[in-house]
């Protein structure tokens, strides 16, 4: 296969640690299978950490960044136990807890804070990367442009990257802080229209929809409504928290989201559907505001594949 | 946006975007000032208020001070009218404030500091946030995962909210989303150690608020 190689010390076909996340465990269930079915189809390893234990997110950096630290520094050690060398995360918060533990264990003060507070020997030197940047990186525009079986054809994403997986820039080096493109670039090399989309790093209001539901009503209500203006038929998110608050809370947003018919797909559920994975096994079939028409217009491109492009257009009845 | 809100009467004198606050209890608090540097690793006096975080802040619509303003007050070590504010407890995290800022500093790691400070004395503006993020951290303490459903239950044990999302639960339940039992992990015993340890450190000041620097300082000046 045409995957481009990526550069660096590590052969590009290791075995990946995989950390879920906590999420991925209840409400977003369906980004983790997708991710899993996404990686199989695309020949990445994943190893689950063993009996990986939550990141801590928010309310742990709220106690302290070495609280945070620590709780994600367990899975790191865990990880290394199991003989693996690079850990990927399709949460972008669990991502930056993480990235604090390595960011700690990169100094001795760091390492021994963590290691007495593990109660383990915690070392540096195992990365933490998302989803979306192994994807970008192991596989690459080439990559997946190679392995697209069925374009996207009917597909015009307004790509959401949300606050966190970018950001902050020093600790997260990845892409750019406020206008990140490695999605956009994926999407379009699954032969997917990407909008033009201002709201790529706006915040949907992350955790807040419990105890203060009208920032995220309201946030994630401009987020649904300018998707919409852009001319997008679909939002592609690449975290569990901001799917969660445009899809899952779609109902409660504020009245310039609440109406919008437009689904929210993880990447991985859309570049699955490019690689000819069925649906339902990218988990579509779980979401709160229904993907089927989006679906079905894709499916009836993939009929249409090779053929006249106006054949997509000619479903109807 | 149309849907700012008038701020809420709250001391300092908010009629100037981003204008100094006005003393209300006449004291600059220089060992407050202190703690909050050593909780935070910031320094808020590099802060030249040139009001970008404001201007860049999704959550201004609900706060009361501007996130500028926040820094003013930190400068000039008011506690009490930091410590009340609910801008501390409607921070988002999401970095855009820390992303854009000039000189470099981390404010939602100084928001983070004045919770847990406010927190420490028993002044908690915004009680459902707080009652949250106690909700979370005790289900991952407790199963070493986060559990959801025992998540929201705890969480309205706590602030009385009974009808808290209870719209979302079916449509959680009907998407078989809903794990109605913990993910109980074989190391939860290591999780619970690491936060009391981390607990016993913290009130002994013995944590590190930020990742040492080794060497090489951060990109602009390190905080003096």
């Amino acid at each position: 296969m045409s995957a481009k190689k990526t550069t660096g010390a590590k052969a590009t076909d290791a075995p990946l640690a995989y950390y879920p996340g906590c999420s991925q465990t209840g409400t977003a269930v369906e980004y983790d299978q997708s991710s899993r079915a996404l990686c199989a189809a695309l020949g990445l390893e994943l190893r689950e950490v063993p009996d990986w234990s939550c990141c801590g997110a928010s309310p742990a950096h709220g106690r302290g960044k070495e609280l945070q630290a620590a709780m994600a520094a367990r899975n790191v050690e865990l990880a290394r136990a199991a003989g693996l060398e690079e850990l990927v995360t399709p949460c972008p918060s669990c991502l930056a807890a993480l990235k604090t533990a390595e960011a700690y264990a990169a100094s001795e003060t760091g390492r021994e804070r963590l290691s007495a507070l593990c109660g383990l020997d915690v070392q540096p030197g195992l990365p933490a990367r998302s989803l979306l940047e192994v994807v970008h990186a192991r596989v690459g525009i080439e990559g997946i442009a190679g392995r697209t079986a069925h374009p996207l054809a009917g597909l015009r994403a307004a790509t959401y990257y949300g606050c966190l997986l970018t950001r902050p820039a020093e600790l997260m080096a990845f892409d750019d802080a406020e206008n990140p493109v490695a999605m956009d670039e994926l999407l379009l090399a699954a032969g997917a229209e990407v909008v033009d989309f201002p709201f790529k790093t706006e915040c949907c209001g992350a955790s807040f929809g419990v105890p203060k539901r009208e920032l995220v009503t309201h946030l994630s209500g401009r987020i649904v409504a300018m998707a919409e203006r852009c001319g997008a038929n679909a939002i592609v998110v690449a975290c569990p928290l901001c799917h969660q608050n445009l899809d899952l809370r779609r109902s409660q947003l504020g009245p310039e989201g609440k109406g919008a018919a437009l689904p929210v797909l993880y990447f991985t559920q859309a570049l699955g559907l490019a690689l000819g994975l069925e649906p339902r096994a990218l988990g579509l079939n779980r979401h709160a505001v229904s993907t089927d028409a989006l679906v079905r217009d894709v499916l009836a491109g993939r009929t249409a594949a090779g053929e006249s492009s106006a054949a997509a257009h000619g479903r109807s009845s | 946006m149309s849907t700012r809100t008038t701020p809420p009467a709250g001391p300092g004198d908010l009629s100037r975007p981003n204008g100094p606050a006005r003393p209300d209890d006449g004291a600059r608090d220089k060992d407050f000032i202190a703690e909050l540097r050593r909780l935070s690793g910031q320094n808020p006096a590099r802060c030249i208020q040139c009001g970008k975080c404001t201007a860049g802040c999704p959550a201004a619509f609900a706060h009361d001070y501007g996130v500028s303003q926040i820094l003013r007050l930190a400068q000039e070590g008011r506690k009490d009218a930091l410590l009340s504010s609910r801008t501390i407890w409607l921070c988002l995290s999401c970095q855009t404030c820390a992303t854009r800022c000039p000189m470099g500093i981390d404010t939602p790691a100084l928001m983070d500091a004045l919770r847990h400070m406010a927190r420490a004395e028993g002044r908690v503006s915004e009680r459902a946030v707080n009652s949250f993020h106690e909700s979370f951290l005790d289900s991952a303490r407790k199963h070493g995962r986060v559990h959801e459903l025992g998540l929201m239950l705890d969480y309205v044990r706590r602030t009385g909210r009974v009808l808290t999302d209870v719209g979302l639960a079916g449509k959680v339940l009907a998407l078989r989303k809903l794990s109605l039992r913990p993910h109980g992990i074989r190391g939860r015993a290591e999780v619970k150690d690491i936060v009391r340890r981390f607990e016993d450190d913290d009130a002994k000041g013995l944590t590190q608020p930020a990742p040492p620097k080794q060497g090489r300082a951060r990109q602009g000046r390190a905080p003096r």
